[in-house]
């Protein structure tokens, strides 16, 4: 028969000698397949090859470097960003102290009596009554203004808290929130 | 196809670095034979990577180096025997009334097809029709060897390859 002998003629010349390029990941199947715990070693080697290559590679320390400072400059601008200016003028009556000190006590009762309070900054007053604290954080504080010794002012008034008040107990607290305030103290008088 | 002895002694020992070579060298043509027993290309890929590990965790039975090609060989059509087992259903009648409204396939015709089109048509074929269709035509086995290894009878064989050489007919004259 002339069609049987076709098919088989020419099916049997077509695939006698036929060699199509094998899976790629087969022989790493079969490697698998009859050294399962080698292969398992491999894998684990692997992992510690790519991690010191990346780990020892030069060309990622430009990478790295930027990197590194790109988060330095995220840590120092949100620490920055979440802190606070308190800043005012210290009055003896309706008059400017000339020279002084200005102390911030941080205060970590939520309400009275204000017992646990810790001295954090003191910074001068100057000439014109000005004070300020730089680089605070949220929270409640107390001012105290000590004029300065020998003066006028220090004979006539006594040092004092905001908002005139000379002792912490009954002191007002300022609370830091979101803002930068501003806070004029009025000294107490004798 | 001859592997260097010490390739085959290294898979004795069950180097990794024998198996490679061995595989490397007869890997592309035991996948060309997985391809014409399966019915995808996945399933070729299995039947690829289960025969070469039975290869070599049987190496040690190969009673003559001489003889591996033909060994290799063996253990994958029977591997893709196997993996067809519970799918290979036989008709057992033989029926010898052709379909003939058929006219001749040509030798030239068939030659306009691709590798890849010969092989989907072999593949497109019911299991038992493509495994004797494979044994007989293509592997040389004779009806009683193919009744042996499929378990069935030799007309059964006849018949199945009868039939797939029908089938075959039928496909070639819808594309030719």
């Amino acid at each position: 028969m002339q069609e049987k002998d076709t098919i088989e003629d020419y099916y049997r010349k077509a695939f006698t000698g036929f060699e199509p390029p094998p899976p790629e990941q087969a022989w790493e199947k079969i490697r698998v397949g009859i050294h399962p715990l080698e292969a398992k070693k491999g894998r684990l080697s692997g992992l510690r090859k790519n991690f010191a290559g990346f780990s020892h590679s030069r060309n990622l320390y430009p990478l790295l470097a930027a990197a590194a400072m790109v988060l330095l400059f995220i840590m120092i601008w949100f620490s920055y960003s979440h802190k606070h200016n308190i800043r005012g003028h210290a009055y003896a009556g309706e008059v400017r102290i000339c020279k002084g000190t200005a102390y911030l006590f941080k205060v970590y009762d939520k309400v009275k009596p204000y017992d646990t309070v810790l001295l954090l900054q003191s910074v001068p007053v100057d000439g014109n009554g000005y004070y300020q604290f730089n680089g605070i954080d949220h929270g409640n504080y107390f001012i105290r203004i000590n004029p300065l010794p020998g003066t006028d002012v220090t004979r006539n008034f006594i040092p004092s808290f905001y908002d005139q008040d000379a002792a912490s107990s009954e002191a007002n607290v300022i609370k830091i929130e979101s803002e930068d305030p501003t806070v004029d103290i009025h000294l107490l008088p004798k | 196809m001859t592997v260097p002895a010490e390739v085959l002694d290294q898979c004795l020992l069950n180097e990794p670095r024998g198996q490679e070579a061995l595989y490397k060298a007869y890997s592309a043509r035991m996948y060309g034979i997985c391809l014409r027993y399966a019915g995808n290309r996945m399933e070729a890929e299995d039947i690829l990577q289960e025969g070469f590990i039975k290869v070599f965790k049987n190496l040690s039975h190969l009673h003559s180096r001489e003889a591996l090609d033909a060994w290799i060989r063996r253990i994958m059509v029977n591997t893709a025997i196997n993996y067809y087992t519970k799918q290979l259903k036989f008709q057992n009648e033989v029926s010898l009334k052709y379909d003939s409204s058929d006219a001749t396939i040509q030798e030239d015709a068939l030659s306009k097809l691709s590798y890849n089109e010969l092989l989907r048509i072999l593949q497109g074929l019911p299991t038992g029709y493509r495994t004797v269709f494979n044994l007989y035509v293509i592997d040389g086995y004779s009806h009683r060897e193919i009744g042996e290894m499929l378990g069935i009878a030799e007309n059964t064989s006849k018949s199945q390859l009868w039939r797939a050489k029908a089938s075959m007919k039928k496909i070639l004259r819808r594309i030719l």
